[in-house]
């Protein structure tokens, strides 16, 4: 996930978008991740963890995590 | 009903924790605590210096408190503690302390074990065993999952 950095704003349309359309942006702008970076990641929405289905509204933040351990 | 879940970056006295439970537990007839230690070996057996527990600021607490809410609502227990380490943790030091307390033992145990198995698949960290050699993030094992899936929700 740092390869893509702290943040990023990214062009969606004006309806939004889904959190997995989020990803496929991620992918289609810095490629050379490759698909295998985002496996297991989750995504968080105010505070929330979403699922990949969830809707995002333009200017909303999300945010990319990595696997979690657990405790 | 009392739930408490806590984060800290502090040391952790599980005997001090223990005490003033117990002496908060008013109406319980069984205590049941349970302490987790950083070991100072990997899973192959090699050296761990340390462990590193990152967090998220927000995520990482509402997910303690979840956890301690829902696995004290599933077993009716009266009174249950959650208090877990994050940042740099040495070998024998504890990570996660948790008691549960209820008018019988049965629901205590099972509830002390139900919030253990969810803590340690759901609770948000980013846990790395780190020696001056070496470093690994770690996840889940096949065990932990297990265990999550034997309580069947």
């Amino acid at each position: 996930m740092e390869r893509f950095g702290p943040f990023l704003q990214l062009p969606v349309a004006e309806d939004g978008c889904s959190v997995s359309d989020l990803s496929r942006l991620l992918l289609e702008r810095f490629p050379e991740v490759g698909q295998d970076a985002l496996k297991g990641v989750r995504s968080a929405v105010a505070d929330e963890i979403v699922t990949d289905d969830h809707h995002v509204a333009a200017g909303e933040e999300v945010e990319f995590f990595p696997l979690f351990s657990g405790g | 009903m009392s739930v408490v879940a806590r984060l800290t970056d502090g040391e952790i006295r599980p005997e001090i924790l223990l005490e003033e439970f117990i002496a908060g537990a008013s109406g319980a007839g069984a205590v049941v605590s349970f302490c987790g230690l950083a070991r100072g070996t990997d899973h192959a057996g090699a050296r761990v210096d340390r462990l590193r527990l990152d967090h998220h600021p927000r995520l990482t607490i509402r997910s303690l408190e979840r956890i301690a809410v829902e696995g004290a609502a599933r077993f009716g227990i009266s009174h249950c503690l959650v208090v877990h380490r994050h940042g740099l943790i040495r070998p024998g030091e504890t990570i996660v302390f948790v008691a549960t307390a209820s008018p019988h033992r049965r629901a205590a145990f099972d509830a002390a074990d139900y919030l253990m198995d969810r803590l340690k698949t759901e609770a948000v960290f980013w846990k790395k065993e780190e020696s001056e050699a070496s470093g690994r993030w770690i996840e889940p094992t096949d065990a932990d999952r297990a265990g999550r899936l034997r309580w069947g929700d």
